[in-house]
């Protein structure tokens, strides 16, 4: 999803790198996409690493607490469909830049913000309900885990947004000068954030449910 | 997704499209376009097919909005934790793939990307495994041996409600 | 009649001097005017934040070469104390050294493990691999496969921009109280929980380098697939270009456990939490005040994780440039193409699954110790058949014996000693007496000193007249190479002996302190001794790289008369311009040396077309006394 110079640049950076719009025929694939699927990769075994942490902890554990006994399970509840919706949002924007309808595809960008900004509303409310309480990861393993998993994955969603922002902000600039590239760009962050919100998934019911 | 398109072999990246023509033109998208409709799914940009797959998110959609009310509605049983574990991670996989195949259309990827995932959940099993089968195997062989995870749960640090 | 001693430079006659002093004045004017009809592009944009993959190379092995060095030298320290334990360096060092790392100039205990951990980093993280990857992978990879530039130029850029400040943070570490890290560079918790802060500035260190390595990973991973030139197959690919895809595999998918792992143990650090702290420690009778509950092992695991393939990171693409070198002086193609990259792929797949021999002594169950001595077993198979490949590659070939080839033959059997010497570490029954020995120094540097690093001086000097223009020292570089080989087998072979004599790593003392030591302490003398003799080797190199940048004898596009892509780009190809007048188009595999009937040249470069053009003119190579300048297009 990265970028090679304009012509009108004074820059001396007119190497023109193929491939970063269309796909390459015997790939059948875009820079940027190739790209942002490897980089998932390696975010599948940055949070396996962490839940190959829970689990060994857990099992290992004589006790461990139930998540639905000492956690906020209907806010976050609330969180998962939040996250849910604006996976569908971003590829409905996604659909709509296809469409040729930047307007639309404008409005579900800022859904798509509007739902990362609910969601890490939700999660200030949980953790700072924690904190009243005096508790934080130093508590117990439970607490450690939980506090690491829901933060690495609050960071990602922040991460997101930022983008998202970015995109939105330069939509109409970029819709105009460079369409194609500015679509793949859409669709590459949308696939970034269905992986976060794949992450939260799976983070619900190992945290909150078991 | 439409795309029947037949997959490309991910290891075979013939020249069969490069050979002959001029070989010495400048390696640019306007001497060179490729054929979207043919190679790649995200570009089939006809109104009908994206409205067509905008049915398809909406649909996904509800389904993983059930799924997750369906979570919450076992979870509420707790049942004995190896089967809650076993439900949990079911739904979850299966909602995980709902997301990944339809809104991150992998159903339609390359075969490349496909490779790359199929060797990174591999990897993502070894790493799961390891540590923990590290534990399980030392604590059938010999028993009691991690007294100081035995030591740890009796007691906690700190004093903490449950509840919110 | 042409005068006597007189050679003809285009339309006059004159002495060979002068016509080398022609030749530098017609090459300064070429490119001042190339100059005048480029955008001025700011210094800062140029050369500090540049995003041509050539530069950001040059960069990355500037900064790994000077790691290096300093990586080196805090060795270097180390040895004088095991050579002569508790005595107080020469004036000069203590002074630079101080009061408070060697009081009286006799270095302490905290500052010897400050150097052993920092040692093992940089040698790793700040020195081999951004030497290996950042800097032959980056500048490389894009010429041998006929790329403009890496896919993403300002993620490259980003990369190089993560790893210097990491670099840098790392090292500054020395200069906090306590000291940097001192856990060994394997930073095993419960210690390295307790210890110095200097270990929260390496973790975050390290959360930069990894951040530095996972963008790298993807621009090459992406780079490879998708900018290969016309008719460029994957198995047409340099097998340099087959190393550097198969590293970058592993950088992207072993580091991120670490990087969890790191923000684990940094929480254990500042948070208070228990990741890996068990229940019930008590540090100096004290006991700790934490939750508890942790797991020491788990640390291991996710570390092990990672170091595993890292290690294969470090030789791979040492062995892709032993390859290229052996092909390219051997005049012949390389033997078992297909095995080599057969072995390559296997050999970083197998990578991830054998992790736990480093961990034998940490209370496995049979059933773990048997999966993980099997694929350990497993894993020396293709080693074994890249080895091999490269040692039949010599069989029948003209070897001519340059600088670059007599590295790269060094390289075999040094890189056999290593990989044998792994055999025993690999089953648990001869690693209980071996593990944290000096055997196990002796056998993991061997692979990577004269494995590795002298595979990276085969690449500098192969490539130095690529990038500069100018060609090393050819004598010079054969005392290097001499220096290099005797004396690094002098600092390693006697650990060998040291560790099947059970003297531990990591000790202060050297093992003086333990009686079944003591008939092999006197090889700590050995040891130091070649170790200073080699730092004295390096100095021909360091003057022959900097005084060849400036005065070298001139190289042309091809010096080495190579087949591969890179040697069709021009000399030292200009920045922000891509790297070919015209983008190639390949029509052969990458070895097409001493090719049956093709009599005008010993070799066919990749790019050539078939049957139409004469035989390529031997690349302008070390221009002769008495070559006419040659314009490159």
């Amino acid at each position: 999803m990265d970028g090679h110079a304009h012509a009108a640049d004074a820059h001396a950076h007119e190497i023109e790198i193929p491939y970063t719009v269309h796909a390459r025929p015997d790939t059948g694939l875009y820079n940027g996409k190739l790209g942002i699927w490897l980089f998932l990769a390696s975010e599948v075994m940055l949070f396996g690493a962490l839940f190959s942490t829970l689990i060994l902890l857990r099992t290992s554990a004589p006790t461990w607490p139930h998540g639905y006994k000492l956690l906020n399970v209907p806010l976050a509840t609330v969180n998962t469909f939040v996250l849910i919706a604006s996976s569908v949002t971003v590829v409905l924007a996604w659909a709509y830049l296809r469409l040729g309808e930047l307007k639309k595809a404008k409005i579900y960008l800022a859904l798509t913000l509007l739902c990362g900004l609910g969601f890490m509303v939700i999660k200030t409310i949980e953790y700072s309900t924690k904190f009243q309480h005096h508790i934080g990861p130093h508590t117990n393993n439970f607490y450690a885990t939980y506090f690491v998993m829901t933060g690495l994955h609050g960071l990602h969603v922040v991460g997101g947004m930022v983008v998202f922002a970015y995109l939105l902000l330069t939509a109409n600039k970029w819709y105009a000068e460079k369409r194609d590239q500015f679509t793949n760009r859409v669709e590459v962050t949308g696939l970034y954030w269905h992986f976060v919100d794949l992450v939260w998934i799976f983070l619900f019911p190992t945290l909150y449910l078991l | 997704m439409t795309d029947t398109h037949a997959p490309h072999d991910a290891a075979e990246f013939a020249p069969h499209q490069h050979a002959g023509g001029p070989g010495v033109e400048p390696l640019s998208e306007e001497r060179h376009p490729t054929h979207h409709s043919d190679h790649d799914p995200a570009h089939h940009n006809s109104p009908e097919e994206v409205k067509k797959e905008v049915r398809k998110y909406l649909i996904v959609f509800g389904c993983l909005a059930l799924l997750t009310a369906i979570t919450v509605w076992i979870a509420s049983f707790h049942l004995p934790t190896w089967q809650a574990v076993t439900l949990a991670l079911v739904v979850a996989t299966f909602k995980g793939f709902l997301v990944a195949a339809f809104f991150m259309h992998l159903i339609s990827e390359r075969k490349l990307i496909y490779a790359v995932l199929v060797m990174t959940v591999f990897f993502f099993g070894m790493m799961i495994w390891g540590p923990w089968h590290h534990h399980y195997d030392a604590e059938e062989e010999w028993p009691g041996y991690d007294k100081a995870h035995n030591a740890a749960a009796a007691a906690p640090a700190s004093s903490h409600e449950s509840g919110h | 009649m042409a005068p006597k001693r007189q050679i003809r430079v285009g339309t006059q006659w004159m002495r060979a001097r002068d016509a080398q002093r022609a030749l530098e004045e017609a090459i300064r004017v070429a490119e001042s005017e190339e100059r005048e009809h480029e955008h001025h592009v700011p210094f800062l944009r140029k050369y500090v934040f540049s995003t041509d993959h050539k530069w950001i190379g040059v960069q990355y092995g500037i900064t790994a070469l000077t790691f290096l060095l300093m990586g080196f030298s805090m060795m270097l320290l180390m040895r004088w104390q095991l050579a002569f334990p508790g005595k107080p360096f020469p004036g000069w060092i203590a002074q630079f050294l101080g009061e408070a790392n060697a009081p009286g100039g006799v270095m302490l205990p905290e500052f010897y493990n400050q150097l052993g951990a920092m040692h093992g980093t940089v040698m790793v993280f700040l020195a081999i691999v951004p030497l290996a990857v950042g800097a032959f992978g980056n500048y490389v990879v894009p010429l041998q496969i006929g790329a403009p530039d890496m896919a993403f130029p300002k993620l490259n850029m980003a990369s190089y921009w993560c790893y210097l400040p990491g670099g840098l943070l790392m090292l500054s570490s020395f200069l906090v109280t306590g000291g940097a890290a001192n856990s060994g560079w394997t930073s095993y918790p419960p210690l390295s929980v307790i210890a110095t802060q200097g270990q929260t500035i390496w973790i975050l260190g390290m959360v930069l380098l990894i951040t530095s390595s996972l963008l790298g990973s993807v621009n090459f991973i992406v780079t490879i697939f998708q900018l290969r030139a016309k008719g460029l197959t994957f198995m047409r690919l340099p097998f340099f270009v087959w190393a550097q895809l198969v590293t970058s595999f592993l950088l992207l998918l072993a580091f991120p456990p670490l990087e969890a792992a790191a923000i684990l143990q940094l929480m254990d650090r500042v948070a208070g939490t228990s990741f890996f702290l068990p229940s019930g420690l008590v540090i100096s009778g004290t006991p700790m005040q934490n939750a508890g509950g942790g797991n020491p092992l788990l640390w291991q695991h996710l570390f092990w994780f990672l170091a595993h393939p890292e290690v294969y990171v470090l030789i791979l693409p040492g062995m892709g440039i032993i390859a290229e070198v052996i092909a390219n002086n051997t005049r012949k193609p390389l033997w078992g193409y297909k095995s080599l990259v057969g072995a390559g792929v296997f050999l970083g797949f197998m990578s991830f699954v054998v992790w736990a021999h480093h961990m034998f002594m940490t209370g496995m169950g049979t059933v773990i110790s048997a999966f993980f001595q099997t694929t350990t077993m497993i894993i020396s198979i293709p080693s074994v058949v890249i080895l091999t490949a490269l040692i039949i590659s010599l069989w029948g070939g003209s070897i001519r014996f340059t600088v670059p080839m007599m590295f790269a033959l060094a390289f075999l059997p040094m890189f056999g000693i290593g990989g044998l010497t792994g055999l025993p570490l690999g089953l648990a029954a001869a690693d209980i007496h071996l593990h944290d020995t000096y055997y196990v120094i002796g056998h993991f540097h061997y692979v990577v000193a004269p494995g590795t690093i002298f595979a990276m001086f085969a690449g500098i000097y192969y490539w130095f007249p690529k990038v500069t223009g100018r060609q090393m020292n050819e004598f010079w570089g054969k005392v290097h190479f001499w220096g290099s080989l005797v004396f690094i087998n002098g600092v390693f072979a006697p650990m060998f002996i040291q560790g099947l004599a059970g003297v531990s790593r990591r000790l202060y003392d050297g093992g003086a302190q333990y009686l079944h030591a003591k008939p092999v302490l006197h090889t700590n003398l050995w040891i130091s001794t070649s170790a200073w003799l080699l730092l004295i080797a390096q100095v021909p190199f360091i003057f022959n790289f900097f005084y060849s940048m400036a005065k070298g004898k001139r190289a042309g596009a091809n010096p080495w008369n190579a087949t591969t892509l890179d040697m069709a780009a021009t000399t030292s190809p200009p920045l922000g311009h891509g790297n070919f007048a015209v983008m190639p188009t390949v029509h052969r595999g990458p070895y097409e040396y001493s090719v049956p009937g093709h009599d005008e040249a010993d070799f066919l470069p990749q790019h050539v077309p078939d049957e139409t053009a004469p035989a390529p003119v031997s690349g302008g190579g070390m221009l002769p006394a008495g070559a006419v300048a040659q314009r490159e297009t």
